[in-house]
Parts: C-alpha cells; sequence; structure tokens
C-alpha cells in the first residue's frame, strides 16, 4: 500500500468533508434563526407548516432525505441537481431544523422577568433581544450546539451514497483493494483531528462567556 | 386538524400533478440521439462501484482507478474518438444514476439478468461469470446442501442476490438461516474472516482477487467431485438507458473490433492470465 498516495488523497477527500461541513454551517446558521421565529410566531399560518417542516427533518433519516434529493428530483420534478449541491442543499434543510429547535430553547429559556425588567427600563423590543436576551441566549446554547457541529463533522460520511467522494468513502475504497483496516484507522484520526478543533473552539467560545465564573 | 389535512392534501396533490407532467412529457416519442449527445461532449461517463476488483478498483501503488473493465472501456472510447470519465456511484442506485443521467453506461461486472433486461438496454455479452461461495478455509462445508441452517452474505444490488431469489435457488434459499445484504465485498470477505457469515455468493473473478491477495483466509465452496458450486452462470454485459440504442451499438461496435484484431484478448491475459472474451466476432 502506498501510504504517500492514500494520505493525498484522504487529504483531498477531506476538503470535501470540509467543504460540506461549512457550506452547511454558513446556510442552516441563518436558516434556523429564521425557523425559530416562524416556530414561536403567533399566526398558526405561520407556526404550523413551520412544525411540520421541523418534524419532517428531524424525523426522516438524513440519508433518506439526501436518497430523495438527489434521485427523486428528476422523476418527480424533472430537475438534476448535481452531486454536491444535494448534498449541501439537504444538509442545510436538515441541520437547520435541528439549529431551530436549540435556538428556540435558548430564547424561551430567559426567564420572562428579564424582558419585563428591561421594558420598565426604557429598551425597545429590538434593544431588549439584541442587547439582553441575545448574549444569554448564545452562551446557553453553547453545549448543545458543540453536539450538532460535531455531528455534521461526522454525518458528512452519508454523503457517500449520492456518490460524493468523502473522506469515509475513499478510505473504504482503499480498504476494498488492499484488503486491511489499516487505512480506517487513518480515517479515525483524522476525523478526530477535525473535532478535536470543532470542541477546542467551543472550549474557548465557553471560556469568553463564562465572565460570571 | 383539519387545517394540517387539507395542507397535506393539497400537497400531495401538487406534487402528483408535476409528477404527471413530468412523465408525459417523457414518453413522446424522439429520434435516439444518444450516440450523438455522447459525441457532442466528447465523453462516456461511466458508472461503476470502485470496491469491486479486478474490474474496477483503486491501485494501491498509484491510487489510480484502474481495472479490467476500465481497461475494455477507455480502448473502447478512443477508437470512437471520446474521453472516457469515471463515475464512481454507490451500488445500490445503480438504476437510477442511469436513468436519471448521471452517467451515461454502467460498465462494471454488469451481470446480465432478466430484471437488468427489462430495466435497461444490455450489450452484447463480453465475459462470462460464475457465481460462486466462498466460505472459511477451515470450513467443511461441501456441496450447496451443507449450508442448510447458516447465514450467507451478498452484496446488496448484486446479481448474486438476484441469484439467490431465482426460483430454481428457492430452496437453497429456504434452507438458510439468513441472507445477509452487505455494502461491498471487502467488507463480504471480513465477515467470513470474522464468522459474522459463514458464506458469501460472490462473482468468481471478484472472489480470485481476494483469493490471490489474502491466500488461506477463505476458499471456494467445493461439491462432493471437487468442482466449485455454482449459483448461477452469467454474462457480464455493459448496460445502457433503455432508449439509447444507438450509443450501445457504437459500444458494441468497438467491443468487436477488440475482439476481431485480438486487443481485448490481450487485456483479458494481462488481468486473467488468460482469454475470457467472450464476444461475438
Amino acid at each position: 500500500m502506498n501510504f504517500t498516495v492514500l494520505i493525498s488523497q484522504m487529504l483531498q477527500a477531506t476538503l470535501m468533508t470540509l467543504r460540506i461541513f461549512f457550506i452547511t454551517l454558513i446556510f442552516s446558521l441563518p436558516l434556523g434563526l429564521l425557523v425559530a421565529a416562524g416556530r414561536m410566531a403567533k399566526t398558526r399560518a405561520v407556526s404550523l407548516p413551520v412544525r411540520f417542516y421541523i418534524l419532517l427533518m428531524r424525523g426522516t433519516p438524513l440519508m433518506l432525505q439526501l436518497l430523495f434529493l438527489f434521485y427523486g428530483m428528476k422523476p418527480i420534478f424533472g430537475i438534476q441537481p448535481d452531486r454536491v449541491r444535494a448534498a449541501e442543499i439537504a444538509f442545510v434543510l436538515n441541520y437547520a431544523a435541528y439549529f431551530a429547535e436549540i435556538f428556540r430553547g435558548g430564547i424561551e429559556g430567559i426567564p420572562r422577568g428579564q424582558r419585563e425588567a428591561a421594558r420598565v427600563l426604557g429598551f425597545s423590543r429590538r434593544q431588549t433581544f439584541f442587547r439582553i436576551v441575545l448574549p444569554q441566549v448564545v452562551k446557553h446554547i453553547l453545549p448543545p450546539m458543540s453536539n450538532e457541529f460535531i455531528t455534521l463533522v461526522k454525518d458528512t460520511s452519508l454523503a457517500q451514497v449520492i456518490g460524493v467522494a468523502e473522506l469515509l468513502k475513499i478510505t473504504s475504497d482503499w480498504v476494498s483493494s488492499a484488503v486491511s483496516m489499516v487505512p480506517f484507522a487513518v480515517a479515525g484520526v483524522f476525523y478526530l483531528i477535525m473535532n478535536a478543533a470543532v470542541t477546542r473552539c467551543f472550549t474557548a467560545a465557553e471560556k469568553h462567556y463564562g465572565y460570571y465564573r | 386538524m383539519k387545517k394540517i389535512f387539507s395542507f397535506l392534501l393539497a400537497a400531495v396533490l401538487a406534487l402528483s400533478a408535476s409528477g404527471c407532467a413530468g412523465k408525459q412529457a417523457g414518453t413522446s416519442p424522439a429520434r435516439d440521439v444518444s450516440w450523438q449527445k455522447v459525441q457532442s461532449s466528447g465523453q462516456l461517463v461511466l458508472g461503476l462501484d470502485k470496491a469491486f476488483p479486478p474490474m474496477g478498483f483503486v491501485d494501491t501503488k498509484t491510487g489510480d482507478l484502474v481495472g479490467f473493465d476500465l481497461d475494455m472501456a477507455h480502448e473502447a472510447c478512443s477508437r470512437l474518438k471520446i474521453k472516457l470519465k469515471l463515475q464512481p456511484i454507490d451500488w445500490k442506485n445503480q438504476t437510477a444514476e442511469l436513468n436519471n443521467g448521471n452517467v451515461d453506461c454502467l460498465w462494471n461486472g454488469l451481470s446480465k439478468t432478466p430484471k437488468r433486461a427489462e430495466e435497461m438496454n444490455l450489450s452484447i455479452p463480453y465475459m462470462k461469470n460464475n457465481q460462486i461461495l466462498l466460505v472459511k478455509s477451515d470450513s467443511s462445508c461441501k456441496g450447496l446442501s451443507s449450508l442448510a441452517g447458516k447465514s450467507v452474505g451478498v452484496q446488496s444490488g448484486s446479481s448474486a442476490e438476484t441469484a439467490l431469489n431465482e426460483e430454481e435457488n428457492a430452496d437453497f434459499k429456504n434452507s438458510l438461516r439468513e441472507v445477509v445484504g452487505i455494502d461491498d465485498y471487502s467488507k463480504a470477505v471480513m465477515e467470513i474472516q470474522n464468522g459474522t457469515v459463514d458464506a458469501i455468493a460472490i462473482d468468481e473473478v471478484v472472489a480470485r482477487y481476494y483469493l490471490t491477495k489474502n491466500p488461506g483466509a477463505y476458499k471456494d465452496l467445493q461439491d462432493q467431485e471437487g468442482k466449485d458450486v455454482s449459483l448461477a452462470v452469467e454474462d457480464y454485459v455493459v448496460g445502457f438507458r433503455k432508449n439509447d440504442s444507438a450509443l450501445k451499438e457504437k459500444i458494441e461496435g468497438a467491443l468487436k473490433a477488440m475482439a476481431k484484431d485480438g486487443t481485448a484478448s490481450k487485456i483479458s491475459q494481462k488481468w486473467f492470465g488468460k482469454d475470457v472474451i467472450t464476444i461475438e466476432k
């Protein structure tokens, strides 16, 4: 087994993994905020479809969503998205739902008394949200968010079911040819390094927000 | 509750309406422009499972995609003056990938089966294949009947899986404790070594690859006379979309030329040490 070639191919595949990771975060975080707002809306015409969307995304396997978005679009709607694009869309839609619920939990967790106090002190609704509520929300949702980020790094391997050349599939093909498990161990190290970096970032963020400790 | 129901109903109706529209557009009769399309794009997109040695797999020295089928395809494409583009796919989704246009052909130890003949446009055969069974090297099993009550693994979406489900193998299949669908053959041979399945049904060519790579780890199941047990004898063909006859005929033309002038035989010698080509000349 030529390890140099193996590592270089795995590094290339890691770029795809990272691409899915960052694109998903860039789009699903704002979308999640929007969905959370919709979920908390008072009008049922808004909150009901949003609740259905969240149920659909969290209630069906991500693998199924990937397969549907890549193989199901042509026969039903006549459009065929590109492999990586289909993967990105599936991941963004899926993770936005999970983030929405985390955001909602954080926002609803701020005691009503804070909002009342802010009103008494003369804060506008907008000032209250951005100056009082949001900073506390960020602090509180850091642990569940770290879960989602780490899960996302690992979930990228699901994209292989629609033929995306991500890290685990490349590793798997080498294992097939070499009849050896060693590439899997190397892939494990790759994933560990990525998730160690994510964990590091969150630890630093929690420290930054731990001003009362 | 009523609101949710009517919303769902509207969504389902809208989906099925657009589905109908799509189908109608597809069934209007059209000239067969499959070869022209490939020729003008300058490339043939070949769909393969790249964990299928020796037909299409990763060379662990160079990291390149190599294999008997790939060599044949490269040669055919250069004769037709087009490039070959390799598109690794998940073998389970082979039909969807082909029919959606993501790949132009399936050329990866594709066995001819009645179901595939219905769903795709299959070429003339180029090689014969045997579905054999691999067992652990210290196994005392001899013949199909000795596998009664045992577990057999197959690759999901493979013709070995189809062969097991055929009428003539019904008694055999019913005698088994379970049939396990496995992702790819490297995992399947690992399952034999670990003992999580007792045998795997596998293409003979792939079995030979693993037998040479890992001598002594497993062996082919033989019957009382020492002959390899065979679940099915099949032809390897190239698969195209149902309407792409023009493209298929061009590729077949190249294959026939390769058989005539001995190029196919040379490629066969390189990979199998003998001439296994069955292309009618």
